[in-house]
């Protein structure tokens, strides 16, 4: 954490409700926080608690419905991605139609690269995570964990300052949980950027030193020992 | 009780490829139940024009020896007999008469006898032009010949016998002159080759009275008839009627035991009409089908489109336990409610647009064949709702694993090369049928006279369903091959789409070669039906006013009666009248040729090319204008048949003596002409033989400028108004016809057919499945893959980069489409026309192609493209949180 140095995420006030009238749900309600650079954040929770929709509003995914968030160092919400913002999903999100390698340098041709050099940084981040044998095979031909170490990988290619990782391992086994993680927390090392990571298993929160809870759409920012 | 589940579950979370499914169905149902309809309706209008065209249904010839009282008696007690009477003919040894002082005398002629009452019992056999409509009567060509009118004296030869004088009553014309003097039980082939030339109609009494000393010493030359009316109410197609009536005659004859021989004229008519019916059949095989298999093909299609949704949940089913069997049953309830639900809204689409296309009246011939249509129609319906649900259905439960119900792409792998040699070998076959169809002598639909059977040349119906089939199957494989191996031209070609990422859009299309292929094909084969029945019903068309205006002349024509002297200089009264932009007169004139006697027209080469809308297809050896020219500078130049070229062994510039009649002395003089050129049609002109000269030299040579008819132009304007104010200004002898009553009544029973209600069905058709096609189709399938969306957003794509990834694939399919779509079309209409050309009367020179319904077509395929993907990328805006939600 850099003390005075501009926020990554400021959040004030910030709710999100879904539907109108009677229907109406609240999934989230006057949360307030910052994210500064270099941090690592585990937000845990229960299922429906809220997590993935904080998690969608820093990433800039979603806009809240009431109070104010804010991208001080990284610039207005359209510019967030995918130079500022790198994206983690619970599944691996990956197009099916195209390879690894291209997968991976999808966001950086999105941004403007020129093809042959989004290919070279693509396959530079698949091989940082061991994964440059899988570079032209098709998703569908890779199992659950290593589709989501592509999907790292495709966050790796664009080196972003912060990283959001929405319950990455919700759908790996324990192990290939366990391996997964530690690729995104080599990544975020090897780029210097900061990692918010939303997950409902205890273990996953151990491994972070600010750990955040959220419950029923209230956030708790208070660091336990 | 778990398939109603199911259902419910489908229709409330995933009703898009449940309801496409029962849209395609219903669009099959709706074109195979309101063309069925329709078809059926055209061959009862054909059954009963046939039926109204014959004047005497049947003539009883009375055999030798017979009594023909008997056979009167009997042909009356037969149940279907509605009226008999009796009819005498008798050969005259020749005609004369003695007028202005001079005394035309004829060939051999017929003298018919005809009771009280003859006319109005069968009111179309003979027309009357001029005087009383019974008593003595005289033929308009023999009038013509006898230069006699009512009033005159004429004197009828007896073989054996001294000639005796009567006098005319009246002259009519003998409307149905071929089957009056047919030769009873002649096979076909040997009846006379034209009706006598000179004929003279008395009442049946005064016959007796001349003929029946002759009968005593020559039997030879008097023979007896009945002519009968019979009951019309028969079945309504031309084939069971046909056989109805033959049955019928048959029967009479048994009962009369030898005593009378039927003349079936109305078995003929009907009998002729067979092949119309056949040929309708035909249209409705190649018109109506194929739009019923591309409605199948797009359902399949939609089907598809909830493939992926369906293979997973089978997947969790059979991992839960779930039998092979029930999955089958889940598939077939799919199948069975998507496939009722299409049934109903199809007939009811196809009775709405029955009566929107072709009135109440066409829509079905009777209850019995409507409901045989559309119960066929349903049983399709249910077919393709059944292959696109249940058999996919039952075939993933047969064979897929969770895992493999995973996977959505599949390693790209060009089509095998055996489908190239398979199309390859369809369309030489379709090559092959079509020379053999435009060599001379071939004919789809034979239906012999007086034979029952009705033959077609099934070979030829291969050549547009090999074309089909080929041409498919080389866009599909084409399409597949081009994605594999030309993704870096793609990449290219959409760069300026989509700057850098064209590389990934082309790889993404590249890999998902399977479904843009299958895309392409759905869009060029919609495209290709509009294409193909747009211009084949156009040609149609086109070709129908080619064969009002031969038999009319022009928009209004008047026709001057026998014997009239009306000059050239009457064009300029009739071009006062309001409505009239020009008048053309033609000549009109019998000539010998050789004992051959045929119709001259003598016309101005100048003008006539543009007055009378002459085609190129009319002439042989050149155009319509060309060959004009060839005539205007031969002032004594004549352009004859290419039968009489044949028959007198014509070379260009020969000289051919004609016999004309001079109009002053009224004798056949000899005029010499030089054959210049071969005339197949001319307005007016009767289909076998007739000659074409320079009116200026036939009047010089006969003294005689008389027109016999003038072809009027309205430039626009009604014709049947015009006809209405020419008619008061040409008087009550002559005939005044307009286009529009001649359309109706013209040319062969396939008139029947409602062209213009049929184009408005094909081509409604034709859109909404371009339309699914290009449209639906594309929107459901991004649909499915509306996650890859939601990534590119996620992933930062801008809504232009994003519209690169969805306009790439909607540009891909719709211009592929497109263009495939109008090289088949074009291939296919013209093979149809080449294989259906008995349809057309006369034959096509060219096809008339409808630009403004394929630009309309094209809008439609483009508009349903574009929407598609403006739907698609609003819908993918929408959902970006959902999307990623769900993965």
């Amino acid at each position: 954490m850099t003390a005075g140095a501009a926020p990554l995420v400021l959040c004030q006030g910030v709710g999100r409700n879904y539907g109108r009238g009677d229907r109406q749900l609240t999934a989230l309600h006057d949360v307030s926080c910052s994210i500064q650079a270099g941090d690592r954040i585990a937000i845990s929770g229960r299922s429906g608690s809220g997590k993935s929709t904080l998690a969608h509003l820093m990433a800039g995914l979603d806009e809240p419905t009431s109070g104010v968030l804010s991208w001080p160092a990284l610039g207005r919400r359209e510019e967030l991605r995918p130079g500022c913002i790198g994206v983690v999903f619970q599944s691996p999100s990956l197009l099916h139609e195209l390879t690894v390698a291209e997968n991976v340098a999808l966001p950086l041709e999105i941004a403007g690269a020129e093809p042959s050099r989004a290919r070279e940084r693509a396959l530079e981040a698949l091989a940082a995570l061991d994964l440059e044998s899988l570079a032209e095979q098709l998703p569908d031909e890779l199992s659950g964990g290593q589709s989501q170490r592509v999907a790292v990988a495709r966050v790796l290619a664009t080196g972003p300052p912060l990283v959001i990782a929405d319950e990455p391992t919700g759908q790996l086994d324990h192990t290939t949980a366990e391996r997964m993680l530690d690729v995104l927390d080599k990544t975020c090392r090897a780029l210097g950027a900061a990692l918010v990571l939303t997950t409902h298993d205890a273990r996953v929160t151990a491994r972070y030193d600010r750990r955040w809870r959220i419950a029923d759409g209230a956030l708790e920012t208070g660091e336990r020992s | 009780m778990i398939a109603l589940l199911w259902l419910r579950g489908l229709v409330t979370r995933e009703p898009g490829p449940l309801a496409g499914v029962a849209a395609g169905t219903a669009a099959a149902v709706a074109l195979l139940g309101s063309l069925g309809a329709f078809f059926t309706a055209s061959e009862a209008t054909m059954t009963a024009r046939s039926i109204a065209r014959v004047s005497v249904d049947w003539q009883m010839e009375v055999q030798p020896g017979a009594s023909s009282s008997t056979v009167l008696d009997t042909v009356r007690g037969f149940p279907q007999t509605r009226a008999a009477l009796p009819v005498a003919f008798a050969s005259s040894s020749g005609l004369s008469a003695s007028t202005q002082g001079a005394v035309q005398t004829t060939g051999s002629g017929a003298v018919v006898g005809l009771p009280y009452g003859y006319t109005r019992t069968f009111p179309g056999q003979l027309r009357p032009l001029v005087g009383a409509p019974e008593g003595v009567l005289v033929a308009q060509q023999t009038a013509s010949n006898l230069h006699v009118a009512p009033g005159d004296a004429i004197n009828v030869g007896r073989t054996g016998l001294p000639a005796v004088s009567t006098r005319v009553d009246g002259v009519v014309d003998l409307r149905q002159a071929d089957s009056l003097f047919q030769k009873v039980g002649a096979l076909a082939g040997s009846q006379p080759t034209a009706p006598p030339d000179n004929v003279v109609l008395v009442p049946l009494s005064t016959w007796h009275q001349l003929f029946d000393p002759v009968l005593a010493a020559r039997p030879d030359l008097v023979h007896e008839q009945v002519h009968v009316r019979l009951s019309h109410n028969l079945p309504t197609t031309p084939v069971d009627a046909y056989d109805s009536v033959t049955g019928e005659a048959r029967n009479l004859e048994a009962r009369l035991a030898g005593a009378g021989r039927v003349g079936d004229n109305l078995g003929a008519a009907l009998g002729a009409a067979r092949g119309d019916a056949l040929y309708a059949q035909l249209l409705f095989f190649f018109l109506g089908l194929p739009g019923v298999a591309i409605a199948g093909l797009v359902t399949l299609d939609v089907a598809r489109t909830g493939g992926e949704r369906r293979r997973r949940e089978q997947a969790l089913l059979r991992a839960r336990g779930t039998a092979l069997g029930q999955l089958l049953r889940l598939g077939l309830a799919e199948a069975a409610a998507a496939g009722l639900a299409g049934v109903v809204a199809g007939l009811a689409a196809a009775f709405v647009v029955g009566r929107l296309a072709f009135g109440s009246s066409s829509f079905g011939a009777d209850p019995r064949s409507t409901l045989l249509d559309l119960g066929l129609a349903s049983l399709v319906g249910l077919g393709i709702a059944t292959l696109a649900l249940a058999v996919p259905a039952w075939r993933d439960a047969r064979s897929l694993t969770v895992a493999t119900a995973a996977r959505r792409v599949r390693r790209g792998r060009a089509a095998p090369a055996v489908v190239l040699v398979i199309a390859a070998l369809f369309l030489a076959g379709a090559a092959i049928v079509y020379t053999l169809v435009q060599r001379s002598g071939y004919e789809l639909v034979l239906a012999p006279e007086g034979v029952p059977a009705v033959s077609i040349t099934y070979w030829a119906l291969l050549g547009p369903l090999f074309l089909w089939l080929g041409a498919a199957l080389l866009v599909w494989w084409l399409g597949r091959v081009l994605l594999v191996h030309g993704r870096g031209a793609l990449g290219t070609l959409l760069a300026p789409l989509a700057g850098p990422l064209a590389g990934a859009v082309a790889g993404s299309l590249s890999r998902q070669h399977r479904l843009l292929a299958r895309a392409v094909l759905l869009v060029a084969l919609a495209g290709s039906f509009g294409v193909a029945t747009s211009v084949f019903n156009s040609t149609y068309a086109q070709q129908s006013e080619v064969d009002a205006r031969l038999t009319n002349g022009g928009d209004v024509t008047i026709t001057e009666p026998p014997g009239a002297a009306v000059p050239p200089s009457f064009s300029a009264r009739l071009a006062a009248i309001p409505g009239v932009a020009g008048v053309e007169p033609l000549q009109h004139r019998f000539a010998y040729v050789g004992s051959d006697l045929q119709d001259l027209y003598g016309v101005r080469p100048s003008t006539v090319v543009g007055a009378a809308k002459l085609q190129d297809a009319y002439f042989s050896g050149g155009g319509a204008a060309q060959i004009m020219a060839r005539l205007s500078s031969q002032p004594d130049g004549i352009l004859v048949s290419a039968e009489t070229v044949k028959d007198f062994q014509l070379q260009p510039g020969d000289r051919l003596t004609l016999r004309l009649r001079d109009g002053r002395s009224g004798d056949l003089v000899p005029v010499s002409f030089r054959y210049v050129g071969v005339v197949k049609e001319f307005p007016t002109a009767p289909r076998d033989s007739f000659l074409v000269a320079n009116a200026a030299y036939v009047a010089k040579a006969t003294s005689n400028d008389a027109v016999g008819s003038f072809l009027v132009d309205t430039n626009g304007a009604p014709p049947a108004a015009v006809a209405a104010r020419v008619r008061s200004a040409a008087g009550p002898s002559a005939t005044v016809t307009d286009i529009g009553s001649t359309r109706r009544i013209v040319g062969s029973s396939l008139t029947a057919l409602d062209l213009g209600g049929l184009t408005r069905l094909e081509l409604g058709f034709a859109l909404v499945l371009a339309a699914a096609g290009a449209g639906v189709v594309p929107a459901l399938a991004l649909a499915e893959r509306r996650h890859r969306f939601t990534v590119l957003q996620a992933l930062g794509a801008r809504s232009g980069q994003l519209a690169a990834f969805i306009g790439a694939e909607a540009f891909l399919i719709t211009a592929a489409g497109i263009l495939s779509g109008a090289l088949i079309g074009a291939a296919l209409v013209e093979v149809l026309v080449a294989v259906l050309t008995g349809v057309f009367d006369p034959p096509p020179a060219a096809l008339a192609v409808p630009w403004r319904q394929l630009l309309g077509i094209t809008g439609v395929l483009l508009a349903a493209a574009l929407g598609a993907a403006a739907w698609t990328l609003a819908a993918s805006k929408r959902s970006t949180i959902d999307g990623l939600r769900t993965g």
